[in-house]
């Protein structure tokens, strides 16, 4: 029997943050909100599982990565931000710091990106990445550091002489 | 950048992200669940019958040629009971029984087992009323038990009046170590690890003197064992097969019987490095790779019997049961040296079978503690049967096993904060999983 009580506390308490993360990941504001939706909802089939088990967040965080990268779901989350466009969403406060390190994590691998994002944002430990995302710990920390080396390439390259695309988003 | 700086612009602009988001009330996220649900069952309704259409055809044409229908693909994950965090790639592939629902070796979900899960025995065999199996009736199954409550049973053993018992459950999941019960209750007739995924069972003799404890964490690969014969009492460890592998720790102690029943306990801590084994009223810690660490401080300490290590309490306390005259407490133990503190109240010991074999926690509040006083028949009087006890403010308060004879049970695991018991449902009758 799933308990909707304790589903919809996780979701109230995670989501924002979930979603957050999500967005640093993917770089991609609307397409964030939507599969992380999808990843609750997907949350809510097996919660009488999922639930019993210490780390449901990470679980959704991780399906959610999965939706993200998967083209077709690009292809339609990319319908849905059209379609949501112009909704009356809130404007977040983000730096130009935060816009360039995102604009940056795009060029990047995406193992790299992912492994860079659970380490300093989410502040996941190395093995605790391994664990999330199925690789070794020796490759988690050969991602963390080339990934970290390629960010500062990118930040440099970016502080040196902004491209039209940080320039627009800086605007 | 600095890696600091680095840590806090991300966390600051996905905070602003976070903030601004607007995601669609709980409720329209269960329902878009609800809907995926309902759209999956229809869905797995025409996949089979895609399957069956496409299958049948193939079938037939390998009939036809006189061969065998092909083997259906199984994906088996090896079991990762060090994993307590769950992780997607395993969940959505693989799933457990229903609760209460009953199932075979072959539908246990590996890359679930772990954290949660629990391996038991129980039987509808017929004890005798001094707790010996007899002759014919009964069988006993080994089974693991899922954190939702489903069954799987591993094997079945046919009543011969010497059946197996569980003595062990291997860290990585995949192997039991059972001995094979005789007259004697201290001293088993020959040992066996079983291979959980098959069923499989290998044997071998311990030597004179040695009692096997339990497996080496983290992989189980060695056997942990203590040898009490001609004056010396070690540590040991052996291969699955039986064959000595080291001596971890070698002490004289005089004049002392050939083996060591209740009062020797060995286990590994979780990362395989160390290991605490209690001897001689002394309980130690030693190198995994050999050698003496520390003699733990615990109370009475150099008399006999000794601090019995149960379990790891947490990363560095052990669990430990500490007999005095006639008396029995339970204590936690630092491994680090640090003086031990009480964990329950003494209670009395009214014969040497009369023990306390472990605790369990739920909900970070309410403990368990789980005494024996022999495998025979509960009685009306004298020491006999499980009981299942509340530690409450330094005292212990039996607690009702419901549908049980006399309250005759034991905590076997915990499933969805509630304990897994194993329950003595008849006398002499059988034992239940509740």
């Amino acid at each position: 029997m799933r308990d909707s009580q304790t589903f919809d506390e996780f979701y109230a308490g995670t989501v924002h943050r979930v979603i957050g993360q999500l967005h640093a990941m993917t770089g991609d504001r609307a397409g964030a909100e939507d599969v992380v939706q999808e990843a609750y909802a997907r949350a809510w089939q097996r919660w009488d599982r999922l639930s019993g088990y210490g780390e449901p967040e990470a679980w959704v965080r991780t399906v959610a990565y999965r939706i993200s990268v998967s083209s077709w779901r690009k292809t339609v989350n990319r319908g849905i931000a059209h379609r949501r466009h112009g909704a009356g969403t809130a404007v977040p406060a983000i730096s130009a710091d935060y816009v360039a390190v995102v604009a940056a994590l795009r060029k990047i691998g995406e193992s790299q990106r992912r492994a860079v994002v659970l380490h300093y944002l989410v502040g996941l430990s190395v093995s605790e990445i391994a664990r999330e995302t199925g690789a070794s710990q020796s490759a988690v920390k050969a991602r963390l550091l080339r990934g970290r080396q390629a960010l500062s390439g990118h930040l440099s390259e970016a502080a040196t002489g902004p491209g039209p695309e940080e320039a627009t988003s800086r605007a | 950048m600095r890696e600091d700086d680095l840590e806090r612009i991300l966390q600051q602009g996905s905070a602003a992200i976070a903030e601004a988001a607007r995601p669609k009330p709980p409720e329209v996220i269960r329902a878009r669940g609800n809907q995926r649900r309902r759209r999956k069952a229809a869905g797995t309704v025409l996949l089979a019958l895609a399957i069956a259409a496409a299958g049948g055809g193939a079938y037939a044409g390998v009939r036809s040629g006189g061969g065998q229908p092909p083997a259906p693909v199984t994906h088996v994950k090896h079991p990762s009971p060090h994993v307590h965090k769950i992780t997607a790639s395993a969940a959505p592939y693989e799933t457990m029984l229903p609760a209460g629902k009953a199932g075979s070796r072959a539908a246990i979900p590996w890359a679930l087992v772990g954290l949660g899960w629990s391996l038991t025995d129980y039987s509808t065999g017929r004890p005798n009323a001094g707790g010996q199996w007899q002759q014919g009736g009964g069988q006993l199954t080994l089974a693991l038990v899922d954190p939702d409550g489903g069954r799987y049973d591993i094997y079945q053993q046919a009543n011969t009046g010497h059946p197996w018992a569980l003595l062990a459950w291997s860290p990585d999941g995949r192997r039991a170590l059972l001995g094979e019960v005789g007259t004697d209750p201290e001293q088993y007739l020959k040992y066996g690890v079983i291979t959980l995924s098959t069923g499989s069972i290998s044997t071998f003799a311990a030597p004179a003197g040695v009692t096997p404890e339990g497996f080496t964490r983290p992989d189980g690969t060695s056997i942990l064992a203590v040898r009490q014969a001609g004056g010396t009492v070690a540590l040991q460890r052996y291969t699955l097969a039986g064959a000595l592998e080291a001596t971890l720790a070698s002490h004289a102690v005089g004049s002392t019987p050939s083996g060591c029943g209740l009062a020797c306990g060995a286990i590994s801590s979780d990362d395989g490095t160390t290991d605490i084994w209690s001897y001689d009223g002394h309980l130690e810690l030693v190198n995994n790779a050999g050698g003496v660490i520390r003699d733990l401080p615990v109370p009475a300490a150099g008399a006999n019997p000794s601090c019995t290590p149960l379990t790891w309490w947490d990363g560095q306390t052990v669990l430990a049961r500490c007999p005095a005259p006639n008396q029995q407490q339970l204590w936690l133990v630092p491994a680090g040296g640090a003086a031990p503190t009480a964990f329950g109240p003494p209670v009395p010991s009214a014969s040497d079978y009369s023990v306390q074999t472990g605790a369990w926690q739920l909900g970070g509040a309410a403990i368990y503690v789980n005494e024996s006083a022999g495998s025979g028949c509960p009685q009306a009087t004298g020491p006999s049967g499980s009981g299942i006890f509340q530690l409450t403010r330094g005292s212990l308060t039996g607690i009702p096993v419901p549908r049980s004879r006399g309250n005759d049970g034991a905590a076997v695991g915990v499933i969805n904060e509630q304990l897994l018991v194993l329950a003595r449902t008849g006398c002499p009758d059988s034992t239940s999983l509740l």
